[in-house]
């Protein structure tokens, strides 16, 4: 029984170490965003940030390809203050983040909206992101039903 | 019965360590290709100095050069800058350089150097640097991103992530044993 266990925690070992702990996600699945109408008057604007990411908050920039959507000053939450070497103290959102982008016009909200997010980011002690962009659907649901980055996610290596 | 058993339990275990003993070996050393074209192409962009001077890599032609892209807005990418310029205070007459190539402002890199003494070379690419590592291969954009070119210019190696000194004496090895062909 203990050489059986051994035997598994030797396997375990060899396959976890490369695949678990070497693994990037791609920015689309790291910082997974989302949009939802609030109101018709407001628009929110989700992040859900895998453990272990981060974004830098005053890099968060949103816009919109819809032509006949007006979008407002968006209204950051309060991040948590991290002390870079070059930067100083920064602001960063890590977990599940909630903006609230006011809506300046009458929309209908039967029609199609999309909004693009710019923001910047890193992998703790890692890597950083080089600024990166995301456009998404505003959906009218009110319930947000994102998944956590599943295994199949692609990832790349760092050594 | 119990005999087989045994063996059989063995021998499947042997072969499982050993295919994952494999895979593990080849994710540590496996190196993602870059094209000659894509190495060629990186050799004949032009970069800006901090003092405005265009530059180019096969300015160190018949040299072994660390190619090292990264910015003022990564922190990993600042934590790494004091082992690369050790490591290119030793090595730079040996003729293994050092380059960093910084995706950012002019402006950002001039504040940063004021601030941070760095022996090597530093080009600046722009922001268009990030089409440049992504033809490289690095796919997701991430930064620190470095290359190893051998004395004839071709990407023998790169590495995402941080460069520790462990690598960089792998990396100095690498180049010292690749001559120069032709």
């Amino acid at each position: 029984m203990q050489a059986k266990s051994i035997f598994f925690a030797i396997v375990v070992a060899l396959f976890a170490r490369p695949v678990v702990a070497q693994t990037l996600l791609e920015p689309s699945k790291a910082f997974q965003l989302s949009a939802i109408w609030k109101s018709a008057q407001q628009i929110e604007v989700r992040y859900q940030i895998a453990p272990g990411y981060y974004i830098y908050a005053p890099t968060i920039k949103i816009q919109t390809p819809t032509p006949a959507l007006q979008l407002g000053a968006l209204e950051r939450p309060g991040g948590r203050p991290k002390v870079d070497a070059f930067m100083g103290v920064t602001e960063i959102y890590s977990g599940n983040i909630a903006i609230n982008v006011p809506v300046l016009n009458t929309f209908a909200l039967d029609k199609p909206a999309q909004i693009t997010v710019q923001a910047q980011g890193c992998k703790e002690s890692k890597v950083c992101f080089a600024p990166f962009k995301q456009t998404v659907e505003v959906t009218r649901v009110t319930a947000s039903t994102i998944e956590a980055p599943s295994a199949k996610d692609r990832f790349l290596q760092i050594k | 019965m119990k005999i087989f058993s045994k063996t059989w339990f063995a021998l499947t275990g042997v072969v499982i360590i050993s295919a994952f003993a494999g895979l593990w070996v080849y994710q540590f050393l496996r190196t993602p290709e870059v094209s000659a074209n894509v190495a060629q192409q990186l050799q004949q962009t032009a970069f800006l100095d901090s003092t405005g001077k265009t530059r180019y890599l096969n300015e160190f032609k018949g040299e072994a050069v660390i190619v090292n892209f990264w910015a003022t807005w990564c922190a990993p990418c600042i934590e790494e800058i004091p082992e690369l310029d050790r490591f290119y205070q030793k090595n730079a007459s040996n003729k293994v350089h050092v380059v960093g190539i910084a995706i950012d402002t002019q402006s950002a890199v001039a504040k940063f150097l004021k601030q941070q003494k760095i022996s090597y070379p530093i080009f600046i690419s722009g922001m268009e640097g990030i089409d440049l590592v992504k033809g490289l291969g690095n796919t997701f954009q991430v930064l620190p991103y470095s290359l190893l070119l051998d004395r004839n210019g071709t990407v023998v190696d790169q590495h995402i992530g941080m460069l520790n000194g462990q690598h960089l004496q792998k990396w100095l090895s690498k180049v010292a044993i690749n001559k120069v062909s032709g």
